[in-house]
């Protein structure tokens, strides 16, 4: 009883940590910060895989699909009733921010590892604040036009982790993408070449995006720069990332097999195939398969491949269940779509740095190690046919939708050439098919005003003053 | 023969008011008989004497059996005698006087015994001294005893010892030995010098308790300031529909509300998997918003984490501690009230007692009668009218559930059978009911029965109480079964005068096992039968979401059958649960010096308990999951497995739970002022620490008799092209741990002065500092206090001639309590929790998630204020108290909106204000007494209005019309659980329900609407709540039936929720069916004439077209939701002594009871409050419809 009586008086009798809970405050702690799932596995719905113009509806499955998904297919203003409000991409990935920002502000003041490894890790921290802010200004900012850059209203910049903070105004697209350049110019130079884990952000990933953000810009010669860099990261490195050879992985016994009635096991359906990827991030396409919402690759899109090419592949005529498909249209496999920093991405944007800047051959040449990855070497030449920079530009383009269709990449590719004078004159629609797999049920057009998507209601509410997108 | 003399107290209470003025109004002094008076008593009860005179004379005698309890023996001797002269013998010394009225005396107490009676110094000198001791039953003494001689101002007070003396008294007369709880003592002193006095604990008449307990103090009745109320134990041991402590309370305590319904059954630690399980209660409102509202329980002094851990039969006594001024010495968990039990004790000095108690309780079946859901016929006919094969493909349906009626209306469709064949199928399954088979097959009879052995006895120095107990408890789920086996002793020590040592043992150990019984009830689908003629099980796939093409596919390559027989399924699980509870509470008090004793109280609980999940590899789910994991690219491939294909899955959990509460007291009790005051100071300080742990590990493919398991050679990668499409397969995470510890100190204060008996003041302080992991320690340095005054108005001279008036007082109190927000909630830096593992990549591990700082979190705190009256009249036939309270609850915790910009979008603060109001009632009553009737009442009587003043701003997200409809527990400015609907205003021509706006137009437009055209409809909490009893006895016999009442909230009718998608069952679960209110809906236009129920759209894209939500949240589905039901009627047969007396037992009585009889209930559709979703209005199955049970309790 005294000793009971003693051990209740002592002074840190209420000082227990919680069993499971944690203050960081070691190098590890920060570290293994950067692990969350959340920066890698983005569970967001599928509205933005819907928006892009290649892909088409099976009317009799769509019609029952969620209002979010028949919404984002129409390019309605809302996409969410009120109520529904859960923009589950953006919450996460600002969720993702403070993150960042608190590794960034807070892991040069420890004192327990060497001065370089915290300033990686920061670096690491500040490459993946970039990644999401170039995210957040492809939804929620105008395409980058340099004439209107300066006004169009884009993105808060949050660069604290504080959850008092109230005054948030929109920046400008402009303003965001500057903030983007700087944070990645500061963060490729401390980045290492190879990170301990492709979902973590590495030098040439950095770099990767850099070029992807000056494409975005139109700054072509000063992508190219960039890819050129991350191309030579990649080579000083040890087992980088490389390409499938498609003609060896689909070969009895390769890499993509086997070939089961749910497609070959290639990264789209598995996610320990990540031999492509340079940095890692993952969207998983929720509506493909049991809760198959009727999203069908049109005639138009399949027409883009040539018959030896292997990518057809990932596409079935068959529906989740093996009935077939009616009139010509084909599903993609695939359960996940890669979102971050993919060689092939990387080898076709350099493509297009370089047609763009007159480098016909160079482009050629880096289309065409990409397509002789893709299908047999005899027919992975640009056709003869082509030999204008801007017709291979066009190649170029139409072969992104050939290695990313129905994975919405393309969204963000229609967006930035909405304002490209070369393709600015495209408009875009969608069909919705009617049961015999032929008869367009539907049409829906895409107004310009809905390539920027309206901010969520949430963040419009909690700060009065911003305004919404139109 | 007219009646010769009235003693008030055999009449009813209504009664005597009437006698008394017709008596009083007959003022005359008009000649009353001059009969002469003979009498020769010695130290005769003055009623006797009374007696004689009236039978001599013919003079009634006016007189209350109070009155008559105050009055002396009296000694007289006289031969015809005036009246007047007797009289002024017969009342000489005593403290009562009278006035003669026409044939009548009326007897009165006397005024101020100072002025009637000679004063001390008046008095004869032959005075002397007498010394004596005071003791109690067990021979301990009492100090603080009034001894007063007869009723002059010569008084003393008993000491410490109970010692005491009286000097400068007369030869002769009276001593009157007086102290609050014990019968008042008379005893003559003519020629003695020295006296021994034992005094009897005084047993009230209508059991009318006179000890509270606050868990720190016991504290007579008669002096508490604070709102303190206690269960009539007689109705809570004659509850035996249930072993919850809590639910046997209901009804018993104005302002306890005890929330009724499955849904209200919390767990009583939510982390530890134990099964122990309470009814949620509330007392005096919510008064919180984000934490348990639940009171305190507290068990001999010790607050518990698993009330249920206790017999029922061993608790003694229970007081509901209400008021700040009662509960504030629990500080920082007052807030939700207070329960404080005390376990039966042993009493010393008496005899050996043994006695025996048990009950049979049987619920039977669930009420599944209570459900109005279609009949076959009625689901068929609906089926084929709503029926639609173009808006749902049935190539659209492969992974989707197909029910039996939905294939054959496909088939015909195909044209693969023909439309004649079709209706013959579905004529066939419209004829079957498959109500008599869920009975039969899918529930048993829910029983309980518990016997209770108990043993108590002991002498000055030791006394005991023990028990045994055995219950064994029967749900209605077939197979599911707890066995409880529960032993307490409780001993008291006293080895020398000044030391008493208490230990209170528990210990308790219960086993229970469960099969996986799925809720099957009239929701399933009506005509789906269970067995077929023959007796075999059916088997059912189509529930688990395969087309027979794909299952039969499935099975084919991986050789493993996709059969799904729910009956089957019952035994492919089991669960059993192991848990034993020990509890020690040990007492030390130790008289130090004086009035100054040192009280400690030490206990400590230890809940170790496991539990064990095995399920068999035949089970649907586990066939599932190796099909998911087995690559066969055809039928004819050899099928590799991942998974093991026998054995089963066992989870086995271990948790226990260790707490331990330490307090140290220093208490000071003196009289002062000759005892006409009296003094109690305490000071004290407490530690607790409370522990929980739980682990849990997963095998699979084990093997039971040889408790061998399967180690899985790959894991954490991915199968792809396995037979249902390719799978991660995990390995890992086979063991998983749970730790939490949390820690308080706390340092208090109590004091409690008595002044001229008359006036009662209590106060009391207290700091508590907990383990907040983090927080700012200066948050917590908010003290609690209680203040409280009490006037015992009675005890005034000017109320003291007032006859009819047996008690009056009024006390009034304020304090402050706190409720403790949850460990780890605020914090000064950002808190990471545990790392996680993601099946699929090498990742070293991650933190999975973050709190935010969060500093300067503090207790939400409570101010109440209570004002209370007592009174008991009519010689405490009639008693009660009246209180009124204000409780107004600030820093109430809750989640404060965070511009969603900055990451996070809630996050706990110290927001808000909630103010609780209320007035409750309790009256006893014992309405008939007659030599061999009687009628007793207790009634009880609570409202509470309680309103939400400020709180965080809503969540943009849930400030809309759909959140508001769909579960708001509070808005600002409405009570808690408001409800709101629309306010419907029919259906348009297509059969779209339509709204009416607040700008008065009529919209059938989706989303046309805001919060502002919703109308508040009430709230879903009783405001007005509690509880009759009423008792009758007859001879040996009693009949009681108690009754509660809840009034003045509303609910939504149960009303059908499906207008759209398919009508067909959904996967796993066993529903489908539909309400009948489905086949009233409109079908043509001109039916909005005739119907409220909005029409069928077969698609989705009805959400854009309609909101059905307009009809059935609208404001005529809203009804009352009051009623009152007799929850238990109890008759009860008592032994005659005299027979018991022969066989050498002391008592034995039998009771039968019966339980839930719904007396009224508020709405006209046949609706039991208990059994619906108040907001959601939804039915759900009564688990029985009416309990009986059998008690017997003997005493050897």
């Amino acid at each position: 009883m005294v000793i009971m009586f003693l051990i209740s008086c002592k002074k840190d009798f209420l000082e227990i940590v919680p069993k499971g809970k944690l203050v960081a405050s070691t190098l590890k702690d920060y570290d293994l910060l950067m692990n969350n799932i959340s920066f890698y596995k983005m569970d967001f719905s599928d509205v933005i895989v819907v928006m892009g113009d290649e892909v088409a509806v099976e009317q009799n499955y769509f019609q029952n699909s969620t209002g979010e998904v028949q919404r984002g297919f129409t390019w309605e203003d809302y996409l969410y009733t009120p109520g529904q409000d859960e923009v589950v991409y953006t919450t996460n990935q600002l969720l993702n921010l403070y993150t960042c920002n608190k590794i960034i502000n807070e892991v040069t003041t420890i004192s327990d590892a060497a001065a370089e490894q915290r300033t990686a890790l920061q670096a690491e921290a500040i490459a993946t604040r970039a990644w999401i802010n170039f995210t957040f200004i492809n939804h929620y900012g105008k395409p980058y036009l340099e004439s209107t850059a300066a006004t169009d209203p884009g993105f808060p910049i949050i660069k604290e982790a504080n959850i008092n903070a109230k005054d948030f105004k929109r920046n400008s697209v402009k303003e965001v993408y500057d903030q983007i350049i700087s944070d990645l110019q500061t963060a490729i130079v401390s980045l290492p070449p190879k990170s301990a884990f492709v979902t973590r952000m590495s030098r040439p990933a950095a770099r990767g995006l850099l070029g992807k953000v000056y494409l975005f810009m139109g700054r072509y010669q000063d992508a190219l720069g960039q890819f050129n860099d991350a191309f030579k990261d990649l080579a000083s490195v040890a087992s980088p990332a490389s390409l499938y050879n498609y003609n060896e992985a689909f070969a009895a016994g390769g890499a993509f097999s086997p070939f089961g009635r749910f497609g070959p096991d290639y990264p789209g359906t598995n996610y320990s195939k990540y031999q492509e990827s340079v940095l890692l991030k993952t969207v998983s396409l929720s509506g493909a398969n049991y809760g198959y919402f009727g999203l069908v690759m049109p005639p138009e899109t399949m027409n883009l491949y040539s018959a030896s090419d292997l990518r057809r592949n990932f596409y079935t005529n068959k529906h989740p269940d093996f009935t077939p498909m009616m009139g010509g249209l084909y599903r993609k496999y695939a359960n996940y779509s890669h979102v971050g920093i993919e060689l092939a991405d990387m080898l076709l944007m350099r493509a297009e740095a370089r047609v763009r800047t007159s480098d016909f051959a160079g482009a050629k040449a880096d289309v065409e190690l990409l397509r002789s990855n893709r299908m047999p070497v005899t027919d992975a030449g640009v056709p003869a046919a082509i030999t204008s920079n801007t017709g291979l530009l066009k190649f170029i383009i139409d072969e992104r939708t050939r290695e990313f269709a129905g994975e919405g990449q393309r969204w963000l590719d229609i967006r930035r050439l909405s304002v490209d004078p070369v393709f600015s004159s495209r408009t875009y629609s969608h069909k919705a098919y009617a049961a015999d797999g032929v008869t367009v049920s539907h049409t829906y057009q895409l107004r310009p005003v809905r390539f920027t998507l309206r901010l969520p209601q949430s963040i419009l509410q909690a700060n009065p003053g911003m305004t919404d997108n139109p | 023969m007219y009646k010769k003399y009235i003693t008030i107290g055999r009449f009813h209470p209504g009664y005597i008011t009437l006698v008394l003025v017709i008596i009083l109004l007959q003022i005359s002094m008009s000649s009353f008989a001059q009969k002469g008076i003979t009498l020769d008593e010695k130290k005769s009860p003055l009623m006797e004497v009374f007696k004689k005179i009236s039978t001599q004379t013919g003079i009634d005698f006016l007189v209350t059996n109070n009155m008559l309890t105050d009055a002396y023996p009296v000694t007289i001797k006289v031969t015809n005698a005036q009246l007047s002269d007797v009289l002024v013998q017969v009342f000489k010394g005593q403290p009562l006087t009278y006035i003669i009225r026409k044939n009548a005396v009326v007897v009165q107490r006397k005024q101020t015994p100072a002025a009637t009676e000679p004063t001390p110094m008046s008095r004869p000198l032959n005075r002397k001294e007498v010394k004596g001791r005071v003791v109690n039953e067990s021979g301990q003494p009492i100090p603080g005893v009034s001894v007063s001689f007869q009723d002059t101002g010569i008084q003393a007070v008993t000491d410490a010892n109970g010692n005491f003396t009286i000097q400068q008294i007369p030869d002769e007369g009276y001593l009157v030995f007086s102290y609050i709880g014990y019968v008042k003592q008379i005893v003559p002193i003519n020629d003695v010098k020295e006296l021994k006095i034992t005094m009897v604990t005084e047993v009230n008449k209508l059991k009318e308790v006179t000890v509270v307990s606050t868990g720190y103090q016991n504290i007579d009745k008669e002096r508490a300031t604070g709102s303190f109320a206690k269960p009539d134990m007689e109705i809570f041991k004659s509850r035996t529909g249930t072993m919850d402590i809590t639910s046997r309370l209901e009804g018993l305590v104005p302002g306890l509300q005890i929330k009724k319904g499955l849904n209200s059954i919390i767990g009583e630690n939510g982390n530890i998997p134990n099964g122990k399980t309470t009814q949620e209660a509330t007392i005096r409102g919510a008064s919180s918003i984000a934490l348990s509202t639940d009171p305190l329980y507290v068990v001999d002094g010790v607050p518990i984490t698993g009330v249920n851990q206790f017999n029922p039969d061993d608790i003694e006594s229970i007081t509901v501690l209400k008021d700040a001024a009662a509960s504030a010495i629990w500080g920082a968990r007052a807030t939700n009230g207070v329960i404080v039990i005390t376990t039966k004790k042993a009493l010393k000095g008496s005899r050996l007692n043994i006695s025996y108690s048990g009950f049979v309780n049987f619920d039977g079946k669930p009420d599944l009668g209570y459900l109005k859901m279609m009949n076959s016929a009625q689901y068929i006919q609906t089926a084929k009218e709503v029926f639609n094969p173009v808006q749902f493909p049935y190539q659209s349906l492969s992974y989707g559930v197909i029910a039996p009626h939905e294939q054959i209306l496909y088939d015909k469709y195909s044209g693969k059978i023909t439309a004649a064949q079709a209706d013959r199928s579905l004529d066939s399954l419209a004829s079957i009911s498959n109500l008599g088979q869920i009975k039969d097959l899918w529930y048993q009879n829910a029983m309980t029965q518990s016997h209770t052995l108990s043993v108590s006895g002991g002498n000055n120095l030791y006394s005991f109480y023990t028990s045994a107990a055995y219950t064994d408890s029967r749900s209605s789920a077939i197979g599911q079964d707890e066995k409880t086996y529960r032993i307490m002793f409780n001993q008291e020590y006293n080895p020398i005068e000044r030391l008493k040592l208490s230990l209170s043992t528990t210990l308790g150990t219960s086993a229970a096992k469960q099969l996986d019984v799925r809720s099957v009830d009239g929701t399933f689908l009506p005509y789906q039968l269970f067995k077929d003629n023959n007796g075999n099980n059916i088997s059912m796939p189509y529930l688990q979401g395969l087309s027979p093409a794909m299952r039969s596919d499935y099975e084919q390559r991986s050789r493993i059958g996709l059969d799904y027989n729910p009956l089957d399924e019952i035994n492919y699980k089991q669960t059993k649960t192991g848990n034993t509870h020990i509890n020690l509470a040990g007492t030390v008090q130790l008289k130090l010096f004086r009035g100054l004793s040192f009280n400690g109280n030490y206990g400590i609980q230890k809940s170790p308990g496991n539990r064990k999940d095995y399920t068999d590899h035949n089970n649907y789910k586990l066939r599932r999951s190796v099909v998911d994991l087995t690559v066969a690219p055809t039928a004819s491939s050899v099928p590799v497995y991942y998974l093991p294909t026998d054995g089963g899955t066992n989870v086995e959990s271990n948790f226990e739970e260790q707490n331990w509460t330490l307090r140290n007291q220093l208490v000071y009790t003196t009289p002062l002022r000759a005892g006409k005051d009296q003094l109690n100071l305490q000071i004290g300080q407490e530690a607790r620490e409370q522990f929980s742990r739980s682990t849990s590990t997963t095998f699979l493919g084990y093997d039971q008799q040889l408790m061998t398991y399967f180690t899985p050679t790959v894991t954490n990668v991915y199968i792809p092209n396995t037979v249902s499409g390719g799978s991660f397969i995990s390995g890992g995470q086979n063991t998983s741990f749970y730790e939490t510890k949390n820690r308080f100190t706390s340092y208090f204060a109590l004091l409690n002065y008595s002044f001229n008996e008359r006036y009662n003041l209590d106060g009391s302080w207290r700091v508590d500092h907990s383990a907040l992991f983090g927080s700012d320690k200066s948050a917590q340095n908010k003290p609690t206090w209680s203040l409280g005054g009490k006037w015992n108005i009675k005890k005034e001279n000017f109320l003291k001639t007032v006859n009819w008036l047996d008690g009056l007082s009024v006390r009034a109190t304020y304090g402050i309590t706190g409720n403790s927000p949850y460990a780890g909630s605020g914090t000064q830096w950002d808190i990471l929790t545990r790392p996680y593992f993601y099946n699929g990549l090498p990742l070293a591990g991650s933190y999975l998630g973050l709190t935010p700082k969060n500093d300067k979190l503090s207790w939400e705190s409570t101010a109440t204020t209570n004002l209370g009256i007592d009174f008991s009249v009519l010689n405490s036939r009639l008693g009660g108290s009246i209180e009124v309270y204000n409780k107004n609850t600030t820093n109430l915790l809750g989640d404060v909106n965070v511009n969603p910009l900055t990451g996070f979008s809630r996050s706990p603060g110290n927001i808000g204000k909630l103010n609780n109001k209320g007035i409750e009632l309790s009256l006893h009553s014992l309405n008939i007494q007659t030599k061999n009737f009687s009628w007793s009442s207790v009634f009880n009587f609570a409202y509470n209005k309680n309103i939400l003043l400020s709180y965080t701003q809503l969540d943009p997200r849930a400030n809309n019309v759909y959140s508001r409809l769909g579960n708001s527990s509070y808005l600002v400015g409405y009570r808690l659980q408001p409800m709101f609907s629309y306010a419907y205003a029919g259906l348009n021509n297509q059969g779209n329900p339509m709204i009416k706006l607040a700008n008065g137009s009529i919209n059938s437009t989706p989303g046309a609407e805001t919060v502002g055209d919703l109308v508040y409809s009430g709230t879903t909490t009783p405001p007005y709540t509690g509880g009759l009893s009423n008792i009758f006895t007859y001879k040996a016999f009693s009949l009681g039936a108690n009754m509660i009442f809840n009034l003045g909230h509303v609910m939504r009718t149960p009303v059908n929720q499906t207008y759209t998608g398919r009508i067909t069952a959904s996967q796993s679960s066993f529903d489908g069916n539909l309400t009948t209110d489905f086949l009233n809906r409109w079908k043509k236009p001109g039916d909005e004439k005739l119907t409220n129920i909005p029409s069928y759209i077969p698609g989705f894209e009805s959400y854009f077209t309609r909101t059905v939500a307009y009809y059935t949240q609208g404001d005529i589905n809203v009804v009352s939701a009051s009623y009152a039901k007799v929850r238990d009627i109890n008759l009860s047969f008592k032994l005659p002594d005299n027979l018991l007396r022969k066989i050498g037992v002391k008592s034995a009585s039998f009771t039968i009871q019966a339980t839930n009889f719904m007396v009224w209930a508020a709405n006209k559709k046949g609706i039991d409050p208990e059994y619906n979703d108040l907001n959601l209005g939804i039915r759900s199955v009564p688990p029985f419809r009416h309990s009986y049970s059998i008690r017997t309790n003997v005493t050897f």
